[in-house]
């Protein structure tokens, strides 16, 4: 109890813009969630993958630096042909700065769609479900929207919780593997040679956040039970596979909306296109080794077709999204 | 005028909630009284911006509920009915919470949220979560909440809603001191002894058309020139001689009179005639539940 009670007393002082409020509705969703062990526990190992990559892109650095006798490149030559392939190895020793691009390229396709894309699906898992739904649940929105707040501004801060986290180990990490590759890197042409990768990790994390985050969002703001948010959300990715797989493995049918049943298949594609890994591959050589990496690049689904999926799955989340936040307010 | 309303109307589909509202409440605590589904909630929500108006023009502290919704959400707070909380948060990281999504700086929202749980009455539980309160002290949660940004009106909708009777009398104190330091208050209720404990004006919605609003002295000072009368002598031939001044009375107790239709010098005239003396001689007051059932035709 206060020792002396003064009563209610008025306040007057500056406001802070609309942005601030976003920023304070975002803060709380990442305090609430941060408090999940799991979620520490994830986000913990999605930067394992580092400690992998990371010597990789050191390895690369040595093998393709042009002032190394590449008889002196020892044992890393033979990992660098294992993750390249012989006919990209062989431009080592004619012109070994032309292999960085391309391998980086390599390096980040196989972080962002293979690791990233699998920690990506379980933290969405465990941060979205509850942001909107509890509010449902809780009848928070009379709180919210009561205060001078909009639709918009909820949205962003609901949706900016969920990027945080899953910027923590997309963009964020992405950024930081290319910060020590360069610190790695024996000269400076490096960075020359490698500074639109920064746009690319920037487009990769984007390709995989936005849609996670809206279908996420929206299967959370259709209940008030995060555990349905969470299974609608893991039927969506599990079926998805199941069914990617029975078509293109089992069934051969190789038609170009076979991939579309599988988002992280689908966020593959977009990502092989940013990065341009099958592009850069093809200006080095026709080996038939170079052929079977195309291979494994390629897909029968056109990038277009890809990045319209996700453009709609964002809209449909999005048009969802402003329909459902707020309604039970205006009953 | 903190409410101007001018032919509102509100339809949900084909059912009309508020039927040509036409209002200008003054400055003060209000109370809004209604049966179930009278539009008391359309009402408040449709002035906060919350429900679109069909038809009608609504201002809420001069400012057009249309389109200046945020400026008005900004200046006033609302207190919902419903059990509504943020889940997971510490009750004192609620209400700084509210502040700063009425734009506080973080640390002034933090030391206002103290302020107004020292003011609602909410000791070392704010450190609890919101959802292991009691019912009262989520009522207090939410009024804290509703009045952490320093508004100059409140909306607060059944703010004594499941509350035992010292919570009942601590809330409707604090509601009492609100306009003492210039915050307006709007309360919606079906208790009309809160409204006659705290409020100084009364609005009756009845399927969503306006049937009453007054101050409720006015309203409780009878209209037809009624008196309540305390003699001594004899109430037969005080009666009588009232009667035969055109006067009817009827008692209400011993030495008690309630006398209809007369002015007071044919009263003070009786009583000359009965030899009976006046004790006291004051308007008949009619309580507050007469009047909301006269206005609902109840």
């Amino acid at each position: 109890m206060p020792i002396f009670e003064l009563g209610y007393r008025s306040w007057t002082g500056t406001l802070r813009p609309p942005a601030a409020r976003v920023w304070a509705i975002t803060k709380t969703g990442i305090a609430l969630a941060f408090r999940s062990k799991i979620l520490k526990r994830i986000v913990f190992m999605a930067w394992m993958p580092l400690l992998y990559f990371a010597p990789l892109f050191f390895g690369i650095g040595y093998v393709t630096d042009p002032t190394r006798d590449l008889e002196k490149r020892g044992f890393l030559v033979g990992i660098a042909q294992a993750f390249l392939g012989e006919t990209i190895s062989a431009r080592l020793v004619t012109d070994p700065e032309s292999v960085r691009p391309v391998a980086w390229s390599m390096a980040y396709h196989l972080y962002y769609s293979g690791f990233q894309a699998f920690f990506t699906m379980l933290v969405a898992a465990i941060v979205g479900p509850p942001l909107i739904s509890q509010d449902v649940r809780t009848k928070a929105f009379l709180l919210y929207f009561s205060k001078p707040i909009t639709r918009v501004e909820y949205l962003l801060g609901k949706s900016g919780t969920l990027f945080f986290y899953l910027f923590m180990i997309t963009l964020f990490p992405g950024l930081v593997l290319y910060g020590i590759s360069i610190a790695l890197s024996p000269n400076l042409v490096a960075f020359t040679q490698t500074a639109p990768m920064i746009g690319k990790i920037v487009a990769s994390s984007m390709i995989i956040a936005v849609p996670t985050t809206f279908v996420v969002l929206c299967f959370s703001s259709l209940t008030s039970d995060g555990r349905y948010a969470l299974m609608g959300w893991f039927s969506l990715c599990l079926i998805g596979e199941t069914t990617y797989h029975l078509f293109w493995r089992l069934l051969k049918i190789r038609e170009p909306w076979v991939p579309l049943f599988s988002l992280r298949e689908t966020m593959r594609i977009g990502i092989e296109r940013v990065l341009n890994v099958q592009g850069q591959i093809s200006v080095l050589g026709v080996g038939k080794d170079l052929q079977r990496q195309l291979e494994s690049y390629s897909s029968t689904c056109p990038p277009e077709l890809a990045f319209g999926y996700l453009a709609g799955l964002f809209l449909v989340g999005l048009i969802v999204l402003w329909h459902r936040i707020s309604a039970p307010v205006r009953i | 005028m903190i409410l101007d309303l001018r032919s509102v109307t509100k339809f949900y589909g084909g059912f009309k909630a508020l039927d040509d509202v036409t209002v200008a409440v003054r400055p003060g605590t209000t109370g809004l009284l209604g049966p179930n589904g009278a539009g008391k909630s359309t009402l408040i929500k449709s002035l906060l911006g919350l429900v679109r108006l069909t038809s009608g023009m609504a201002s809420v502290l001069e400012l057009d509920a249309r389109t200046r919704s945020r400026e008005i959400r900004q200046k006033t707070g609302y207190m919902p009915e419903d059990d509504c909380y943020l889940a997971g948060l510490a009750g004192v990281q609620a209400v700084a919470f509210s502040g700063e999504l009425a734009g506080m700086p973080p640390r002034t929202a933090l030391r206002r949220a103290h302020e107004m749980l020292d003011y609602v009455g909410i000791a070392e539980e704010r450190y609890r979560e919101v959802q292991t309160y009691s019912t009262g002290m989520k009522q207090k949660i939410k009024l804290a909440q509703a009045i952490v940004h320093s508004p100059s009106l409140v909306f607060l909708d059944e703010p004594t809603n499941g509350m035992d009777p010292q919570g009942r009398e601590r809330m409707l104190r604090l509601i009492r001191q609100l306009p003492e330091k210039g915050v307006s208050v709007v309360v919606s209720t079906h208790i009309l002894h809160d409204v006659e404990a705290c409020c100084d004006s009364v609005l009756i919605l009845g399927r969503g058309r306006l049937l009453v609003y007054d101050t409720l002295e006015n309203l409780r000072t009878s209209t037809n020139g009624s008196y309540r009368v305390r003699f001594t002598g004899s109430g037969d031939a005080f009666a009588k001689a009232l009667a035969g001044l055109g006067c009817p009375s009827r008692g209400s107790g011993d030495g008690e009179f309630e006398v209809l239709g007369a002015a007071p010098e044919a009263v003070f005239r009786a009583a000359r005639e009965s030899g009976a003396v006046i004790r006291q001689l004051a308007s008949s007051r009619t309580s507050l539940e007469e009047i909301f059932l006269k206005a609902v035709g109840a």
